[in-house]
């Protein structure tokens, strides 16, 4: 049997220290692979927003800023779809219906500082799944262009 | 992450330059709070150099808006670049913070 594999523009795996100073260096290794992507510049700022607002769940509420924790990221781009996989040492429950129903006016009466970041991030892309597998939180996004 | 603070009349001026993420945003929410704390209310704040924003960026807005308006002033910022400013429309905030062209119409709003 031949296995056919689907080309892909451009893959990348990184790992870094789970604290809130990697996230500019995140943007920076990641900025140059989506600029590659056949999307608008507009998209393109907003993938990366998704991916760093998905890294620093990852650090803050997976590894609760742990230093000695890792996060890694998964990041293969094909021809007509982007797959992202965010990986962290937690096992935390994601109640996305929670963060995603709230209203802004809300968000500002109560003076909250969070809870925009998961908003953000299903506006942008097609398709965010949450699970856990073996002890690790797994964040898989996806989005079509 | 870097912020100059400039004493208007009647009013704080903010200039913040560099990236506005989950990082730096603590010490952006640590400078709105002791401007608060000393009671000035009226804050103009200057996005020119500001290249990136995040969650946590606009939540340091969000969170203190209230507190703000409550005591007669507000949270005015103007010259936002294009990829700022979608990260506000994204979440409807431009329609519900005060988001203004230059900083000439930031000023006139609290004349």
């Amino acid at each position: 049997m031949k296995v056919m594999l689907e080309p892909y523009l451009t893959r990348a795996k990184l790992c870094i220290v789970s604290k809130k100073e990697s996230l500019a260096d995140c943007r920076a290794f990641f900025k140059g692979r989506i600029d590659i992507l056949p999307v608008d510049t507009t998209t393109k700022n907003k993938i990366l927003l998704t991916l760093d607002e998905a890294c620093a769940n990852a650090i803050i509420h997976g590894n609760c800023c742990d230093e000695n924790q890792f996060v890694t990221i998964d990041f293969t781009a094909y021809k007509n779809k982007l797959e992202i996989t965010i990986k962290d040492n937690g096992s935390m429950l994601v109640n996305t219906s929670e963060h995603l129903d709230k209203t802004m006016e809300s968000v500002i009466k109560n003076k909250q500082k969070g809870g925009m970041g998961l908003k953000l991030m299903h506006s942008i892309m097609d398709d965010i799944v949450y699970f856990s597998e073996e002890k690790r939180n797994i964040c898989k996004m996806t989005k079509a262009y | 992450m870097k912020i100059v603070q400039d004493k208007g009349e009647g009013f704080l001026k903010l200039s913040i330059a560099g990236d506005l993420d989950a990082n730096s945003s603590i010490y952006a929410d640590e400078v709105i709070q002791k401007a608060f704390d000393t009671k000035q209310f009226k804050i103009i704040i200057d996005c020119k150099q500001l290249n990136y924003i995040s969650s946590a960026g606009l939540g340091v807005f969000v969170s203190h808006i209230d507190n703000f308006k409550t005591n007669k002033g507000d949270l005015v910022l103007y010259n936002l670049n294009n990829n700022v400013l979608d990260v506000f429309k994204t979440l409807g905030l431009d329609s519900i913070l005060k988001i203004v062209t230059n900083e000439s119409d930031a000023r006139a709003l609290f004349n």
